[in-house]
Formats: C-alpha cells, structure tokens, sequence
C-alpha cells in the first residue's frame, strides 16, 4: 500500500490532537500563554483579536462612504474625534456574508488606526499556543483555530491587506 | 537683504540663541571626552549645518559664513583636536552670537572663515600655516584683507541686518508641533462652537413649539404654559448671548493664532536670490530674480511645505527656461535673463507665479521624453493639447529621477513639487506663455492652514464641503440648456467659453437621479480653470478645519479631508484641482442620458382645475404626464402605458380613489405601482381609508402645497 501524503498529514494532526487532549491537568497547569484576546463575530464565526493590539470597541459608529473604495471597506467615521476607515472584517477575510454592523474594533498598527466592523462583540479570552492548531498557511491572516472554533486574527498581516488601501 | 524688522529675523535670533549653546556644549565635549567624540562631532556638525540652513532663510550671510566654515572643519575634526582648533572653534560660535546681535560685521564673518577654513590644508596641522590667535576667545576685530574678501563664500557686502538688542521686543520661540497642539484644539472649539449653535436654534424651534400650544389650550393650561414659554425664551435668548459671546472669543483665538503662525514671504527673498545666482553660475547663464512679494505672509507649515518646491521652480526656470547668452541675443533678448516671484493675496489664498522671460515650454522635446519614459505613445502624442502636454510635466518618472548640483543637493521633480503644494492644500499648474515670455508656474496655497471657509452642498447622503476661494459663484441651470461637449455637458454661459458640467454625484461615485428641470451648479474656480459642479443642494457656508483622512485612504481622489460638523456626521472636503482632473476623464454623456430618462406619472382628477394644476406641475418638474378624467378611465389606460407613479383624486365618479388603489394594489403586474391620494377631505377616517387601500402617499387638497406633491412624486418615481 502506498500511502497517500494527505494521510500522513491527517494522521499527524489526529495524533497531536489525541497527545493534548491525553494531558493531565498538571501538563495542561503549565500551558504557554499565547495572547488575551476579544472574541468577535463576522459571518457566523468567532475571531479572537489580541487585545494588546485593540485600542477599544465601540458600537458601530455611523460610516461615511467615500467614493471608489474595495468592497472591504465602508468608509470613515469617527471614534473620539478621530477620524478612521472601517472595514468589514468578514469581507477583508473572504467570508461569504459579510458582518451585521454592530460593533466596531480600533485596532492599532504602526502607520495608523483602522476600525473593524464585526457583528458583536461575544467576550474576552486567553489563548494558549497548547490549543492552537492550523493557521500560518495560505492568504489569510490567521494564526490558528483553538478546539472550540477560535481562530485567532493576525492584526499585522490583516493591516498589510493590500484592499484596505484604495489605488 | 531682508527688512531688518521683520519677525522671522526675531525668531532667527531667539533660535541661534539656543543653538550657540548647544554647538560650544557639543564642542568642548569633542574635545574632552575621547569616547563620546565622534558622537558629538556629528552633533556640532548637524547644529552648525541647521544654523546654515536657517541663516540662509533669513538672507544672513555673516552668519551662513561663520556656521559653513565651522560644519566643514568640524566634518574634518580629528579624533583628538588640538587645543588651539577647538577654541578657534568656540570662538567661532561666540563670533556667531555677536554676529547675531549687531557687534560684529561681515567682515569679521569672512576673516574668520578664511582662517578657520585653514585649517583644513594639512600644513596647517603641522603648524605651518597656523592661524591668529584670538584673545579671550573672541575673534579680533581685524580688518579684512582685501584678497580675503574674494575668496569669501558669495554674499552681500552690506552689513548684518541691525537686529534689535536682545530684551528690545521681547519673543518667543514656540515649537511647531505645540503649535499644532493649539490649533487642533482651536479646531475642536469651532466644531463646539457649531454644535452651540445648533442647540441654540433648537431651543428657539422648541419656543415656538410651546407658543403653538398654548395657543391651543385655554384657562390655568395658557396660562401655565405662557410662564413656561417666558422662562424658556429667556433661558434661550441667555444662551444666543453667551453663545454669541463663545463664536466672539473663538474666533478672538482662531485670528491670534493665525497670526502667530504667519511667517512673511519677503523673509525668503535672499534665499532664492541666492540659490538664481548658484544655480545661474553653475550653468554658466546670467539670470537675475526679481521678486514682487510685496507684505505678503504665509502659515509657516506652508512656507516649510513649499521652500524646496520654489527652490526647485527656481533652478527649473534657470536651467530650462532661461536661454545661454548666445541664444538669448542671437533671439534679440537681453543678455541677463530674468525670473520673476510674484505673490498676491486672494483671498484666503495666496497666488505665487514664478516665471522667466525664457523660451517656454518646448513641446517636442517635453514629447520626446515622455515618449522614452514610456508616459504615452506615438498616436496620443500626436493629438496631445497643449494643457495635456503640461500635465505630462507633472507625471511621476517625467523628471530625472535624481539631479544633484553643488548647492541644492538632491532635486525633487515637478511630481513632487505637485505633492507638497497639495499636502498643504493648494495647487500648481503651468502657464505656457506668461507675460514675460517664458513659461510660468502658478501655485496658489492657502494663507493659513487654521481653518478655512467652505461652501457645504449635498450630494446623495453626503455632505461635501468646498473651499470658497475656489467657488466663483452658484447657478440655477435649466437641464434643457445643457448641450454635449467634448464628451461631457456644458452650460452656454454670456460672454466666455461655455461652462463645462460634471454631477458631483458621479465624480464621487455615489449613483445619479433623475435631473430635474433645473440644477444647481457650483461654479469652481481655480487656477485659472474653470468647471460647473452639478450639486444636489446648497447647505450654506461654514468654517471648518479640515482633518486628513485616515493614513490608507490618503489616495483617495478628490477628496483632501473630512471635519465633523455640529450634528457630529463627516463633511468630506473636495479637492478641487483633482476633481477637475477627475471631471476631465468621466465620460457625463452616457448618465446624463440616463437622467433625463423622463418618468411618466399618472394624473387623475375629475376636477379640471385641479388636474391642469397637477399636470402643469409635475410637467414643469420634467414630468412626462398621463392625465384620465376617472378612476375608469385610469383603469383602462393603466394597463396600456406603464406609469411610474399613480397621483390619483379620492372622490370620483365610477371608480373612487380608494376602489383605484385597491385593483391597483390587486393586479399581479400593477401591484408595486406607487399611489398618491389627493383629496378635498382631511379628514382622519380618510386618511386611514387611504393606508388600508394600499397608498403609499395621502395629500390633503386643503393644505395643497406643490412641494408636497412633487417631493411626494420624487420619492417615489
């Protein structure tokens, strides 16, 4: 029998996932702490932002539209004086429906705020690198799933997506 | 040289003051402290090189002397200075300082660069050619010898402008980002200062809104809400005054702190002069400057932004505009050629025209590089206007990427003069031809970046505001007068060009309506350019100061900014020199078809007078009409014409109003068809009468109002 890569690689993802959940609560006392997180959701999945990069949530401001923008963002609007674009988390990921507006995450990166809009805010989290897994490959910003369907956002990747910034 | 009086010769001296300090620190540490020796070197060299550069702003040319012969030796200072260089080098910087207060002259500058600069010959380390020693660290008044003099750095022979002694006027020097601070919260007190307003304006409606009531209510009630409407007139007409009193004093502030933030143009003067004169010398042509700045002063972030920009322009005209002396008089031109500056106030703008008395623009040559950089090909240079050929001057890649000369160090190419005259909010065009013969450039920058007056119109949800200096004026169009022109539509306007029209709608990507019989067109102006706006409506005119949008939308075209505005929503500030770009290349043709697609709306009335009065209306509106004398007929001919809008009568013979609506709402083609009722009957059992047969709109004949009917129509065709 010749066996197929995919397999292989399954095998090792099923035999990881049998390894952690097989710790005893001792192993599992001295996880690696990997980011405190607010869990929010766009198009019926749940995403955990480090709150380290968050300057804060608010509810949706009302969203100017600006002309010829990608379809990732929605416009400006402004948070305490300030006057920052909004994206649409579900359509910046590729989602297929985009996020109800109801909440608005400020994330801040090294050239500048940007808002995220996401459906709602469901609370706060850690993470810890023992419950991640996937992430890292392909397009998008992410940098794993935890068991019970986290996936935990790349800020820096998701502000270097090259439709946040019109031609 | 520049007027001895003027401010920034105060602000030049208050900066040297602090500078002085820092270069001795960073002298005697070199010298001192053997580790640190390097690091403090570059120190000096970079405070030296700063009071150059600021000296040269201010046309001090002692000064620029002092601090270039300093920079150059302490480029050259070596590791372990000798005592005798570090104090001919202090004593340099305390020359600096006399300079700076008028006890010492020009040529106490020169003798002592001419010494310092000795230096820098190796004969003179090993002692050969030491220099004079000073006493006291002070320079000796020596007098110059004469060869010194002409070896000295280019300059003006006249003496150091007579600066007032220190503690005469007293100043401050005020960094440009506290500066900054204090205008953004200036900024924040003008939108205060809006919303106040508008919460004034509510308190006045709620007034009159209790005067309404009490009308309506008689005994202890009237009475009881007259004292109540006397105290909330009162409380309102204490607010109007205190407001009043708030728009007094912002204004107070916003004005003062213009004013610090101007810096006079005539204070650049000897900066230009000089860079004509290098960059004249260096190409081995004669050119003088001639500049026309009158008292004319800018913000000083404008006059940062736009220095290198004007620099640049200088050299330009001098290296392409200006002709070599054989051309010029084999041309019949005088041998020395001229550049004129000139800066005229309009407005809240400032208009600077730079132009020479060159040979202009050479379009062949213009075309062929663009043609080797690959910015348009063979056939669209072929047809290129001669406006179309001047923006190519501006296009990134038209300039050599990097030219460097003795003096300015790295150019920066027109795209870039284009981008710091925008970031500041202004704008650059070429003129072919000026009036001295050559081509010219013709910037105009805001006076002030505090806050500026706009022009707030509507299009679609937007609110956008445009800068009055660049409004001309306002117009009420008829769309019928409107004919195609170079793809687009114009305006016939009396006695000049026709005046071309774009619907701001489509420029900012929001979707076009239908146009109704006449628009409102915001006439735009600047630069000598000229475009019709087509606007939704006009909000009224409002000071605003402007944000940047946020760092990844900087791109966006035709828009420079947003501000909030009272009620807390985003104006969005037009760029109107982009616009105008924008308006160029958008085909308006095909939407313009597409808005004067005529809607049709059905009429019925049984009443003569009232379905001529109905019909004119809508049909002066542009309104295609369909008027039926009933319900029947309406019936009948509904399901031969499609209509857009049903504005039926409610009493009728035959078929009613309500009978109408309801077969219209239970037809499976008809169903969604827009109903207006207008009856004689205002009646409330009507009106719900009306809702239960499925109408959309219900108008009360009493209270006939032909902007109800036709806002009624609008919403709905």
């Amino acid at each position: 029998v010749n066996p197929e890569p995919q397999v292989g690689r399954d095998e090792g993802i099923l035999r990881r996932r049998a390894e952690r959940l097989a710790r005893t609560k001792d192993v599992q006392s001295q996880r690696t702490f990997r980011a405190h997180v607010a869990l929010l959701e766009a198009g019926d999945q749940i995403f955990g932002l480090p709150v380290a990069r968050l300057r804060e949530i608010v509810e949706t401001p009302s969203v100017t539209p600006l002309p010829r923008l990608p379809a990732a963002l929605r416009g400006i609007a402004q948070v305490r004086g300030e006057l920052l674009a909004v994206a649409d988390l579900a359509t910046l990921l590729g989602l297929d429906k985009p996020s109800r507006p109801g909440c608005l995450a400020v994330l801040v990166g090294e050239r500048g705020t940007l808002g995220l809009q996401a459906t709602r805010t469901v609370g706060f989290r850690d993470i810890y690198e023992e419950e991640l897994s996937g992430g890292g490959e392909g397009e998008r910003p992410l940098l794993g799933v935890t068991r019970d369907l986290v996936t935990l956002l790349d800020v820096d990747r998701l502000l270097a997506n090259e439709q946040l910034v019109p031609r | 040289m520049s007027d001895p009086s003027s401010e920034l010769l105060r602000v030049f001296r208050d900066e040297l003051s602090e500078s002085v300090d820092k270069l001795a620190l960073h002298i005697e540490a070199a010298a001192t402290d053997p580790e640190g020796s390097a690091a403090n070197r570059e120190a000096a060299m970079h405070v030296a090189h700063n009071i150059k550069g600021a000296a040269r702003i201010v046309g001090f040319e002692a000064v620029v002397t002092v601090a270039h012969a300093l920079e150059d030796v302490l480029g050259e200072l070596p590791e372990h200075p000798p005592q005798a260089l570090t104090k001919e080098l202090l004593a340099g910087v305390t020359l600096l300082e006399l300079l700076a207060s008028a006890r010492a002259d020009a040529a106490e500058a020169n003798a002592f660069a001419v010494n310092l600069r000795g230096w820098l010959d190796p004969g003179a380390k090993a002692g050969a050619r030491k220099p004079r020693r000073r006493k006291n660290g002070r320079p000796a008044p020596s007098p110059p010898p004469v060869a010194l003099e002409a070896a000295a750095a280019p300059g003006d022979p006249s003496p150091p402008p007579a600066l007032a002694a220190p503690g005469g006027e007293s100043s401050v020097r005020i960094a440009v980002d506290r500066l900054d601070r204090l205008m953004t919260a200036t900024g924040e007190l003008l939108t205060v200062r809006a919303r106040q307003e508008a919460r004034n304006l509510q308190l006045a409606a709620l007034t009159e809104e209790l005067a309404r009531l009490r009308r309506r209510l008689s005994g202890e009630a009237a009475e009881g809400c007259a004292a109540l409407e006397r105290r909330l007139g009162d409380l309102q007409k204490a607010d109007r005054r205190e407001t009043r009193q708030f728009h007094t004093l912002a204004d107070e502030i916003r004005d003062a702190l213009r004013r610090v933030r101007m810096m006079p143009l005539a204070g650049m003067v000897g900066q230009w002069r000089r860079i004509l004169r290098e960059s004249a010398r260096s190409s081995g042509k004669d050119a003088q400057l001639v500049a026309l700045v009158g008292d004319v002063e800018l913000d000083r972030r404008v006059l940062e932004e736009i220095s290198d920009p004007i620099m640049h322009l200088l050299r330009n005209a001098v290296g392409h505009g200006i002709e070599s002396e054989e051309e010029r008089r084999a041309a019949g031109k005088p041998v020395r050629g001229t550049v004129e500056i000139q800066a005229s106030l309009c407005g809240s703008m400032v208009r600077l025209e730079i132009r020479d008395d060159g040979r202009g623009i050479q379009r062949q040559a213009v075309l062929r590089r663009a043609l080797e950089r690959g910015l348009l090909s063979e056939t669209d240079a072929a047809g290129l206007s001669n406006h179309d050929l001047c923006q190519l001057l501006f296009a990134a890649g038209f300039s050599t990427a990097v030219e460097v000369s003795e003096l300015s160090g790295r150019g920066v190419g027109l795209d870039i003069v284009r981008q710091r005259v925008k970031s500041v909010g202004g704008s650059v065009v070429i003129v072919e031809q000026s009036q001295l013969g050559g081509a010219a450039f013709v910037m105009d920058l805001p006076v002030s970046l505090v806050s500026t007056r706009g022009l707030l119109v509507q299009a679609a949800d937007l609110v956008c505001a445009i800068p009055v200096d660049s409004v001309s004026r306002t117009l009420r169009v008829a769309t019928a007068q409107l004919r195609p022109l170079d793809g687009g539509l114009a305006f016939p306007m009396e006695g000049g060009d026709p005046l071309r029209v774009r619907w701001l709608r489509s420029l900012i990507g929001q979707e076009r309506e239908p146009d109704p019989d006449r628009i409102t067109v915001v006439v735009l102006e600047r630069a000598g350019q000229r475009l019709g706006l087509a606007v939704d409506r006009l909000l009224g005119e409002d000071d605003f100061v402007a944000k940047r949008l946020p760092w990844n939308l900087e791109g966006i075209a035709g828009i420079s900014g947003a501000f909030l505005m009272g009620d807390g929503k985003i104006a969005l500030v037009l760029d109107v020199a982009q616009l105008a770009l924008i308006a160029d290349g958008t085909p308006e043709t095909m939407l313009a078809a597409r808005a004067s697609e005529r809607r049709r709306i059905m009429v019925v009335d049984d009443s003569l007078t009232a379905r001529t009065l109905e019909r004119n209306l809508l049909q002066s509106a542009g309104y295609e009409v369909l008027a039926c004398v009933d319900g029947e007929e309406a019936w009948r001919r509904l399901h031969e014409t499609p209509v857009d809008v049903l504005v039926t009568d409610v009493q009728m013979p035959k078929i009613d109003g309500f009978e109408l609506t309801r077969k219209v709402r239970g037809d499976a083609r008809l169903k969604s068809l827009p109903v207006v009722l207008v009856t004689g009957l205002g009646k409330e059992a009507d009106l719900a009468e009306g809702a239960r047969s499925g109408a959309d709109e219900y108008i009360v004949k009493g209270q006939f109002d032909q902007r109800q009917l036709l806002a009624a129509v609008a919403r709905l065709a």
